[in-house]
């Protein structure tokens, strides 16, 4: 079944095209939503949250960019609301502790080394890990994501910073990454 | 690949985005389940139908259950298979073995064997030995396949299947390789079996000890009794009344109203005293299970707290049209708002529902004359009359409308009380929850209400014949 299909199911409300859409995405958010998310669990539940919106809203989907990005945006705001009604901004760890922490659970499938990568990203504090990730990997601008997360411009761009600074130490740590040879002079 | 991060140009984000975007995880498949019985709310039926099911299953099991579950017999080795018979005659109806007539012979070959009641687990051994000390041919089977043979053959007998006999209850496994039960047999076998040269006799014992039990009417008056078909007959009769209160949730269809609204801050509205009464009665499934079956009137209202304009006023509802899953507008006059207006007053939307409730009850503790229930319940209803205010499309006004309520619906309700019985009656009190399952009124409209009741029970319990 084509994409339009399904979409066109969906907007039916047909069951078997909704599974379909499910069945499509959901692998790639629910890696999304792991990102932004402090467990599994959690991630679980914001990947739930964020498909029934999918679902109720689909009618609103008017064919002006992908789908898949549009699903993507639905999941990073529900991700974002999903932390900020749990308060779970305030969790902090030292970076020294970072190396001690071992990779998750298994049920990753991604490759080894993407898997290391994310792991590494979900060791950075929660403030700096949902920052780094609106801006680094969803591409929203300091200032969206000041409006997103309550924070001044700035403030979205020196979490940023050393949210940044503080994957890469981390990188570096469980050699990912070699260490930058180029002295930094411009910033994000 | 290692890479070297530069802080010049944005290689870092990229490589980093290009990682994050290969990242997938599968979720659990219980994700989809939920997610599924979240936009499909309605489709709740097969959770219902499932239960109604299994209630069904509980009251054919209850009627169905004679005690005397009849099943082929087992493939299964057929001197085993006679051994357990026998056994298991025995054991449930405790017979006394007063003959055992050897047919090939027609002799009465057991007429002298002690007339012992014999119990379950020693029954079988202890016929047996006593024929082997009166009547050797009797064992003739036994020590035919030797001795060990044997003890091999009777320890098989608690790995045998039960063997249900059409005259015979369930059977429970026989346990016979405890070492009493061992010992007994290798030294009784040793010292009494001794020439045994007939293989006839096992049928014939078999068949004359499970006769006597039938035939005899003086010894099977007792295991008549004690096993007479069960059925679910009614055993008690149960009027009662639970004045209640009501009130009820509301669920706003999204796609009615644009802007986000929250429904509780432009109502006012407040439980109000309704009743319900009935006659059940109730048969018993197990000793502390009883289930329970009747007719019942309820009084449901609750009020809406409003505001009379002192004139009719132009307002609308919103309806769900099914083709295009949009809600239109219907033009309507009312006199009443629900925020401001010259007048508060109290409307109230109330009905009447004829319902067959059916529930299972269960005792949790008895305590002399005191027993104290826990009991759920399913009450499929039919609407007797109603009398409705809707809200209007913008949440502001009232509109009196029976056209769109749902004339069936289904509730489910729990409840907890005590019972005290006297004088052939059982007097009860308690709370009890219910809740109506589906919405109000049909699902062109809206606005999703549910009604839900608090109540106190009270009924009187009546023992019939």
């Amino acid at each position: 079944m084509t994409e339009d299909l399904i979409l066109s199911g969906c907007r039916e409300n047909n069951p078997s095209a909704q599974d379909l859409l499910y069945a499509q995405f959901s692998p790639r958010m629910l890696g999304v939503c792991y990102r932004y998310a402090r467990s599994q669990e959690d991630a679980e539940d914001m990947l739930q949250e964020a498909f029934i919106k999918v679902f109720k809203h689909i009618n609103q989907y008017r064919n002006d960019g992908s789908l898949e990005g549009w699903i993507r945006r639905i999941v990073v705001h529900t991700c974002i609301n999903f932390l900020k009604k749990n308060k779970k901004f305030a969790d902090t760890i030292d970076i020294t502790e970072a190396k001690e922490l071992t990779i998750g659970p298994s049920s990753i499938t991604s490759n080894l080394h993407t898997k290391e990568i994310i792991e590494c990203i979900r060791l950075l504090p929660l403030g700096y890990r949902t920052v780094l990730n609106l801006y680094a990997i969803e591409g929203y601008s300091h200032k969206e994501i000041g409006i997103m997360l309550d924070i001044g411009e700035s403030s979205s761009r020196s979490q940023y910073l050393r949210g940044k600074n503080m994957l890469e130490k981390i990188l570096i740590q469980r050699d990912i990454i070699e260490k930058p040879s180029v002295q930094k002079t411009s910033l994000a | 690949m290692k890479i070297k991060p530069s802080y010049n140009d944005n290689s870092f984000e990229k490589w980093l985005k290009h990682h994050a975007d290969d990242f997938v995880l599968y979720p659990k498949k219980k994700i989809w389940y939920s997610i599924y019985n979240n936009i499909h709310p309605a489709r709740k039926w097969p959770s219902i139908g499932t239960s109604i099911i299994l209630l069904a299953c509980l009251f054919w099991l209850g009627t169905t259950n004679t005690g005397n579950v009849k099943k082929a017999t087992h493939s299964i080795p057929s001197e085993t298979n006679q051994m357990s018979s026998k056994f298991l005659a025995d054991k449930k109806f405790e017979i006394k073995v007063l003959r055992i007539q050897n047919k090939a012979t027609g002799k009465e070959e057991g007429k002298n064997i002690k007339t012992n009641t014999f119990k379950a687990k020693s029954f079988l051994l202890k016929s047996y030995l006593t024929a082997a000390i009166k009547q050797p041919d009797i064992i003739t089977f036994i020590e035919k396949t030797s001795h060990s043979d044997f003890i091999d053959q009777m320890q098989n007998v608690k790995t045998v299947p039960p063997i249900i006999n059409q005259d015979m209850v369930e059977i429970e496994p026989i346990h016979l390789n405890d070492s009493t039960t061992s010992h007994l047999i290798e030294n009784n076998l040793k010292r009494e079996l001794k020439d045994i040269t007939s293989a006839s006799i096992k049928n014939d014992l078999t068949i004359e000890i499970k006769k006597e039990a039938i035939a005899n009417p003086e010894e099977n008056k007792s295991v008549s009794k004690k096993h007479s078909k069960k059925t679910l007959r009614p055993k008690q009769i149960q009027f009662y009344f639970t004045p209640n209160v009501s009130y009820r949730t509301l669920r706003l269809n999204e796609k009615m109203m644009n802007e986000s609204v929250v429904l509780k801050n432009m109502i006012n509205q407040s439980p109000s005293a309704g009743i319900e009464m009935g006659l059940m009665t109730k048969a018993s499934i197990f000793k502390n299970l009883n289930a329970t079956g009747g007719v019942q009137l309820d009084f449901n209202r609750y009020a809406l707290i409003a505001y009379d304009n002192g004139h009719p006023f132009a307002t609308s509802i919103s309806l769900l049209e099914p083709n295009n899953n949009q809600f239109y507008k219907v033009f309507k006059s009312t006199d009443y708002s629900s925020l401001t207006g010259n007048k508060r007053i109290h409307l109230h939307n109330q009905n009447l529902q004829f319902s067959l409730p059916i529930a299972l009850e269960y005792r949790l503790l008895k305590q002399r004359n005191f027993s104290w229930h826990i009991s759920s319940s399913i009450q499929p209803t039919i609407l007797l009359y109603s009398q409705q205010y809707l809200l209007s499309s913008d949440l502001r006004n009232y509109v009196k409308d029976n056209s769109l309520v749902n004339r069936f619906n289904l509730s489910a309700g729990i409840e907890t009380f005590v019972s005290y019985e006297k004088n052939g009656y059982a007097w009860q009190i308690g709370p009890q929850f219910k809740k109506q399952l589906f919405t109000t009124n049909t699902k062109l409209y809206g606005i999703e209400e549910k009604i839900f009741n608090l109540g106190i029970k009270i009924g009187v319990c009546k023992k019939i014949n």
